[in-house]
């Protein structure tokens, strides 16, 4: 306990000297150490859960502790009212093979559940290695094969009552087990693939779903799936390999009202980021500074769209993204297989730059890629760098608002972002664009002379860089850009990231998004 | 085409009429002596001149041309006895004849079990002469009739209509516009389980027409009956054992004109596994890919295949009369196919700063084939002690097996469908085999312990089973299209998707007794009889469920697996412990006990029952779900008391007023309480555990007219409150789970008419019933986007507000020769309600014509056609309004209509020719 602590401190003075090696004054940081916490009891036992005299799981409360490696040989419970605080530097293997729900353990939260990991020492949910449970290790795109996509485990599912789930600094891999007998409780049938994350409040009071600067790796489906009725603040996270044949990275439904920002998502099966309400509700979430690499490509049903996709009742403001040699970019829908027409009237987008790295018409041998698609609502903003010519705007009909616009092949490179280290020319060629690992060294910072550098909207900006302002929109105005919907700050609020001058997850002034690869 | 031949079939067939030049007439009708039924078919001969004739359906006969003279007449009718009479003829006469039954004669038996219970005259008199509101359907009118099943049989009676099952059969009675659920079925009085886990009792057309003797329908119900119905009961009486030795046997065979036109699509049912990898290896099995068959998923088109079916009932008496035995068997084996047109209207679509509207996503043509074998065995036997002593035994067995092709294609009717020829095509295959079985088993005995004192008792034991192994649909997505990454549209290949198997069986085991105490005396000259008895019934429900889920595979280097055919098709096991701890898998009871008292007593003209009757419910059920979740069992239970009264005033010999109120109740079913998610036919089904029971108040009167025994004019009224009705309407999020629920308060009142008259060879008969009711509910709708939840009121589900039946019927005795064409109307009902405001599935008004007809000859043979939905009449369903919130024009709609087809099948013609064998 004692060695860690020294250790936690020692990282923490070694951050704040690399820190003030930095010259440049205005990125001047400060980190103190936070003190250790501890919530309710301390637990002990090492191999979770523990069963009482009956043999049923006795529900888990208290205070993982750090350095600490804690088996998971069942599901585990977090009762209403109840908070399962997990301090830094945790590491929990969850004993599951993935094969049925009963042998591949889920963390149920009906109260709180925080993991609060830091940058020095970050929590992890993984799976426990075995003989016949491999860790995915040099699959770059062999989805039958992939351990990531196995889902030996069955993620965190929140249910109506959880009032707070908070991962920071957290990686959780390898998720998606088959649902059991209990599916209809979290809107899913028995033998489908469980999100990692799932958290719906109903009718009760809206619980927050909090999730900053984690990776998550390998999910069989939706990566954070199908929340519905809470607060949302996703932050400079990570997102890779996430959705086998088909599964989003982010994926909210109604009622859900936040941010999403400076997250990467790389090799997502179909969007990273996608929001989808039902009739009569709303969903207003803004997504802004995030980098999309390669998304899109597994999922072999039409009308998914690959890369960010708002649907049916919901809206934001869409600003500050980058996209990048995914099977299309931004998506205001109108109407798919799935989804109806978005909130048009409570959405705000522009600022952001698609890239297709591939010189050649799309299509042939290779999948196609697209900067918008046709038929939807989305145009090209004056502010966008993109390839697509708008269409004519159609002003009658159920399609009124649409455009069938042309997407110009040749405009290929001129949109490449000059991403620090990712050659977007040779990844959109051959099968690289499938590859769902991102090959060590891989940088998404900026390089100078980047056409996204100071093309994005942030606080203070003027002109093409002015914070927008819908004043039509009531959604947009209640809620706020990054949103207002909760207190931020501490450990058990958001720490929001504004947007920036700078476009996607790694601008260049060293904010928004800390992961390295 | 076959329909111009038809109808100038049953044109030729009505021309046998007979025209004749007076000389002289002996006109008159033929009576019995006791009931003055008419004695239809009675032969009345002058054998001097080798003259004879017979009663018509009116009784009335008539002999013309005769010379004046002397004549010796004969008179004739089997159970009566005969009558000679000598007349003088020098003008026409009228001479009615009075026979004496025979049994009236054989003191230690009943008239009432001498009277030949079959004929329509007796069902007549029973209804009548019955205490509470009934209508009867007799053998001779069933084996008339078009019908080949019960349920097709009742639909004939007035205020009855048909729920039709997935293959176009109809499978259950709805009366008075009241739901199936409200109805319940009684075979020789007792209830009998359903083999279908959905549905508390029997469905009616696992009973083959032949061998029942009649068929009660009361709409009212007296103290000693059970409570549970609020639309009514039928109550199927089998064949007795006759008086003398009876034979009855027929053989026919006949078709379906769809198959006749389109063929028909079959799967190997032997290849399907009757068990899941998870009953047979047990709960820790993890089922492999290649555990699950592929040929049951193998269609071959096979051309028309001729039905055929078979009846035989032989019934003696021996012992000096005192054992009466009646056995019956009946065999059908049918083929049937039809194309289902079905878009469901589901979906819903907010419009900014309007009411939302209605948006198809889906557009299916589908194709059933369906075999269906029935296999009836029937036995009843009889032991009178004494005059004083009867004990019967029942036993039944039913087997019924049906194995369903249904192949679908369904085009996606959003965007990117453009129109006709451009969308997003899914293509299915699913073979659904069930196999269902009854077994019933009845000992009854009634005893006069004093004068005036009777006991009855009744034990029975029934067991339903029904088997769905194996229910598999696979698919896969394929389309000319634009895809969003490509603006012009273009051939996509065949993607195999995933799909489920699953295993699903239940059984029903009821064990009930019964014992009725009945005293019976006057008291100041005015008769009564009081009587009390008690009923227990405990009900066992077993089901098992099991889902696979099995999951395309991708091929190696990513791409999706292409469909070419079930052989090649590669798939995981998405869960290959099957559903271990499901909800679905559970044990139920249900313990009924009841007791009743009721008073019937006549004072002058006025006839009354009353009485209470008090029935405790229990309900409990245990599925399989670990202790750690919630609903893993549930306990219901509820008691009801039920007063009732039955007054019948005899205006006259001819007339009765009947005035009633009965209180009667609803129960939830297990399938209803069990929460437990499952897939059905066309939507995601659950069960509600907070499902009450409903209550009604019942109020009728009826006036009632018998000219002639065989003749009727009945007009009724009546009206109920129902509280807390079940209705199944679309509940979670996304209105995607259908599921029973309490929706409020319902009325429901209406009126009904029934005629009969009949007119020498020639008889008619129709009804027609008006019902009006009514629900307020709270259905979804959103202006601007926002939900406003506004209050629809609309009829109960499945209520028509008019029902109408007509028959012509022509009968020849002396040609043997029987006739009849039938009329059915069915009023437009709602056939699903819809979550959303005003989008109720609403089924169209129907008429169905049915044709039959019988040529009796001497050597006890007959021959006989019967031809069902002569017009092909379509099964439609609309929604009340346009799909406006589809830009491309909807598949299968009309060009600018304002509503919506939902649904159409059009089951075909059936025909069907047989030989009869009568002794």
């Amino acid at each position: 306990m004692k060695k860690s602590l020294s250790k936690i401190a020692f990282l923490a003075v070694m951050s704040i000297a690399l820190a003030a090696c930095k010259k440049n004054g205005d990125n001047e940081k400060t980190v103190i150490s936070a003190p250790l916490r501890v919530v309710g009891q301390p637990i002990t036992g090492t191999t979770l859960p523990l069963k009482d005299a009956q043999g049923n799981a006795i529900p888990l409360k208290g205070t993982m502790l750090a350095g600490k490696t804690y088996d998971i040989t069942g599901d585990v419970t977090v009762n209403a009212g109840d908070t399962l605080y997990i301090q830094p530097g945790v590491m929990i293997q969850v004993h599951g093979d993935g094969l049925t729900a009963a042998s591949s353990p889920t963390f149920y939260v009906n109260g709180t559940l925080v993991s609060d990991g830091t940058k020095e020492a970050p929590n992890t949910f993984t799976v426990f290695e075995t003989a016949t449970v491999k860790k995915s290790v040099g699959f770059k795109d062999d989805v039958p094969n992939d351990p990531a996509f196995k889902g030996y485990w069955g993620g965190i599912q929140c249910g109506p009552t959880a009032k707070l789930l908070f991962l920071r600094w957290t990686r959780l891999e390898y998720l998606g087990a088959p649902w059991g007998s209990n599916a209809g409780d979290y809107g899913a049938t028995a033998g489908d693939a469980k999100f990692g994350i799932y958290m719906n409040s109903g009718a009760n009071s809206a619980g927050k779903l909090i999730v900053e600067d984690s990776w998550f790796y390998g999910s069989k489906d939706d990566c954070i799936g199908k929340c519905a009725n809470i607060f949302v603040s996703i932050m400079r996270n990570t997102f890779i390999k996430t959705g086998g044949t088909g599964g989003e990275g982010v994926n909210f439904k109604d009622n859900v009202f936040g941010d999403m920002a400076y997250n990467l998502s790389f090799g997502g099966a179909t969007n990273g980021l996608k929001t989808a309400s039902v009739n009569g509700k709303s969903t207003i979430v803004n997504i802004y500074n995030n980098t999309l690499v390669q998304c899109g490509f597994r999922q072999t049903k039409a009308t998914r769209n690959g890369s960010i996709n708002t649907e049916t009742n919901t809206g934001g403001y869409i600003y500050n993204n980058i996209v990048v040699n995914c099977k299309s970019g931004l998506r205001i829908t109108y109407q798919s297989e799935k989804g109806k027409a978005s909130d048009t009237l409570n959405t705000s987008y522009g600022n952001s730059l698609t890239c297709i790295g591939r010189g050649t018409p799309m299509g042939g041998t290779e999948q196609y890629m697209v900067f918008i698609e046709p038929g939807q609502f989305t145009l090209k903003r004056s502010t966008d760098l993109n390839g697509y010519v708008n269409g004519q705007i159609l002003t009658t009909g159920s399609a009124a608002g649409t455009n069938i616009g042309t997407n110009t092949a040749s405009d290929s490179l001129k949109y490449d972002p000059l991403f620090v280290n990712y050659d977007v020319k040779a990844n959109s060629t051959g099968r690289n664009y499938r590859v769902s690992e991102i090959p060590a060294g891989t940088d998404f910072h900026l390089k100078t002379g980047s056409p996204a550098i100071g093309a994005g909207v942030y606080p203070g900006g003027t002109g093409k860089n002015a914070m927008p302002n819908k004043a039509t929109a009531p959604l947009l105005a209640q809620y706020g850009f990054p949103m207002k919907v909760a207190s931020t700050g501490g450990t058990f609020n958001p720490t929001i990231t504004p947007p920036n001058k700078d476009l996607g997850a790694f601008p260049t002034d060293g904010s928004g998004n800390q992961h390295r690869y | 085409m076959q329909r111009p031949l038809l109808v100038f079939l049953f044109f030729f067939t009505f021309c046998f009429s007979v025209r004749s030049q007076t000389l002289y007439s002996i006109k008159g009708v033929v009576l019995d002596a006791e009931n003055k039924e008419q004695l239809i078919g009675a032969t009345v001969s002058i054998e001097a001149i080798n003259r004879n004739t017979q009663a018509g359906l009116d009784g009335s006969y008539s002999l013309a041309n005769l010379k004046s003279g002397t004549y010796k007449l004969r008179c004739r009718f089997l159970g009566n006895q005969t009558k000679d009479t000598t007349i003088v003829l020098n003008g026409h006469i009228r001479l009615n004849f009075l026979l004496k039954n025979t049994a009236a004669v054989l003191n230690n038996v009943e008239i009432a079990g001498k009277t030949n219970r079959e004929t329509d005259a007796s069902v007549r008199k029973h209804e009548q002469n019955a205490d509470n509101v009934v209508n009867l359907i007799s053998a001779r009118a069933i084996q008339l009739s078009p019908d080949i099943t019960v349920a097709n049989v009742i639909q004939r009676v007035s205020g009855v209509s048909l729920e039709r099952s997935g293959n176009g059969e109809g499978r259950y009675a709805i009366i008075r516009g009241m739901d199936k659920r409200y109805n319940y079925t009684l075979i020789n009085g007792i209830k009998v389980p359903s083999p279908d886990n959905k549905n508390r009792y029997v469905p009616l057309d696992i009973f083959p027409s032949d061998l029942v003797e009649r068929i009660e329908i009361s709409k009212t119900l007296t103290p000693d009956m059970e409570g549970d119905a609020i639309g009514g009961v039928v109550n199927m009486v089998m064949k007795n054992a006759p008086e003398h030795q009876y034979l009855n046997a027929s053989i026919s065979t006949g078709a379906n004109q769809h198959v006749f036109n389109h063929g028909f699509n079959a799967f190997p049912v032997n290849a399907i596994n009757r068990k899941s990898p998870y009953e047979i290896n047990g709960p820790s099995y993890l089922a492999k890919p290649e555990d699950f068959t592929r040929d049951n998923l193998n269609y071959t088109g096979k051309s028309f295949r001729p039905n055929l079916l078979a009846n035989l009932s032989i019934g003696n008496r021996f012992l000096g009369q005192k054992l009466g035995v009646m056995l019956g068997g009946s065999y059908q084996n049918t083929y049937r196919s039809y194309t289902n047109i079905f878009v469901p209207g589901d979906q819903y679509l907010d419009q900014a700063n309007a009411p939302g509207v209605l948006l198809i996503k889906h557009a299916s043509s589908r194709d059933y084939s369906t075999q269906v074998t029935r296999i009836g065995l029937n036995a009843k036997v009889d032991y009178r002690f004494n005059d004083k002593n009867k004990i019967s035994a029942y036993a039944f067995h039913a087997i019924l097996d049906d194995a369903q092709a249904r192949l679908t294609r369904d085009s996606i009717q959003t965007p990117p469908r453009e129109g006709y020829g451009t969308a997003q095509v899914s293509y299915f295959g699913r073979s659904k085999y069930q196999h269902q079985s009854i077994t019933n088993t009845t000992i009854d005995g009634q005893h006069t312990l004093i004068p005036g004192l009777k006991f009855n008792w009744i034990g029975a034991y029934s067991i339903a089973k029904s088997n769905i192994p194996d229910l598999a649909e696979y698919g896969y997505d394929t389309g000319f299209y634009a895809d969003g990454t490509n603006p012009n549209p273009y051939q996509h290949p065949n993607k195999a998707v995933d799909y489920h198997r699953i295993w699903e069986n239940n059984s029903d085991k009821d064990l009930s007794g019964y014992a009725n105490l009945a005293y019976t005396n006057k008291l100041m000259n005015i008769p009564f009889t009081l009587t009390g008895g008690a009923m227990y019934r405990n009900k066992k429900r077993n089901n098992l469920y099991q889902d696979y889920l099995l999951k395309t595979v991708p091929n190696n280097d990513g791409t999706f697996q292409e469909w070419t055919n079930i052989y090649d098709f590669k798939w995981s096991v998405s869960n290959p412990d099957g559903s271990p701890e499901n909800a679905n898998t559970y044990r139920a009871t249900e313990d009924v006990t009841a007791g009743f008292g009721m008073l019937k007593f006549k004072l002058n003209k006025f006839e009354t029952l009353l009485g209470l009757r008090v029935e405790n419910t229990k309900q409990h059920y245990d599925n399989d779900l670990p202790v750690t979740q919630a609903g893993k069992t549930g306990d219901k239970s509820y008691s009801d008391l039920l007063p009732s009264i039955n007054i019948k005033y005899i205006l006259n010999q001819k007339t009765n007023l009947r005035l009633s109120y009965f209180a009667s109740i609803n129960r939830p079913s297990f399938y209803e309480l069990v929460p437990a998610p499952r897939k059905g036919d066309e939507y995601n089904e659950t069960g509600n555990p907070e499902l009450k029971h409903a209550t009604a108040d019942n109020f009728d009167i009826r006036y009632e007219l018998f000219p002639k025994s065989n003749e009727q004019i009945l007009i009724g009224a009546f009206y109920k409150k129902i509280h807390n009705p079940i209705e199944f309407g679309f509940i979670n999020d996304k209105f995607d789970t259908y599921a029973p629920q309490n929706f409020g308060d319902a009325t429901n009142f209406g009126f009904e008419l029934v005629y009969e008259k009949y007119i020498r060879n020639f008889g008619f008969r129709a009804n027609y019933t008006y019902t009006n009711s009514a629900i307020t509910t709270t259905k979804f709708q959103t202006i601007n986007k926002q939900i406003v939840a506004p209050l629809q009121k609309r009829p109960l589900q499945g209520q028509s507000k008019n029902i109408a039946n007509a028959a012509l019927l022509y009968k020849s005795v002396k040609q043997g020769i029987d006739v009849q064409l039938a009329w059915q109307y069915t009023g437009e009902r709602i056939a699903v309600v819809s979550p959303y405001y005003e989008l109720d599935q609403w089924q169209k008004g129907a008429s169905t014509f049915d044709f039959s007809a019988e040529k009796r000859f001497k050597n006890h043979l007959a021959v006989f056609v019967k031809v069902q939905n002569l017009l092909n009449t379509p099964d439609e369903m609309y929604i009340k309004q346009p799909p406006t919130g589809n830009a491309a024009p909807v598949s299968y709609q009309t060009v600018g209509s304002n509503q919506t087809l939902a649904s159409k099948s059009s089951y075909g013609q059936n025909y069907q020719l047989g030989l009869r064998y009568t002794l």
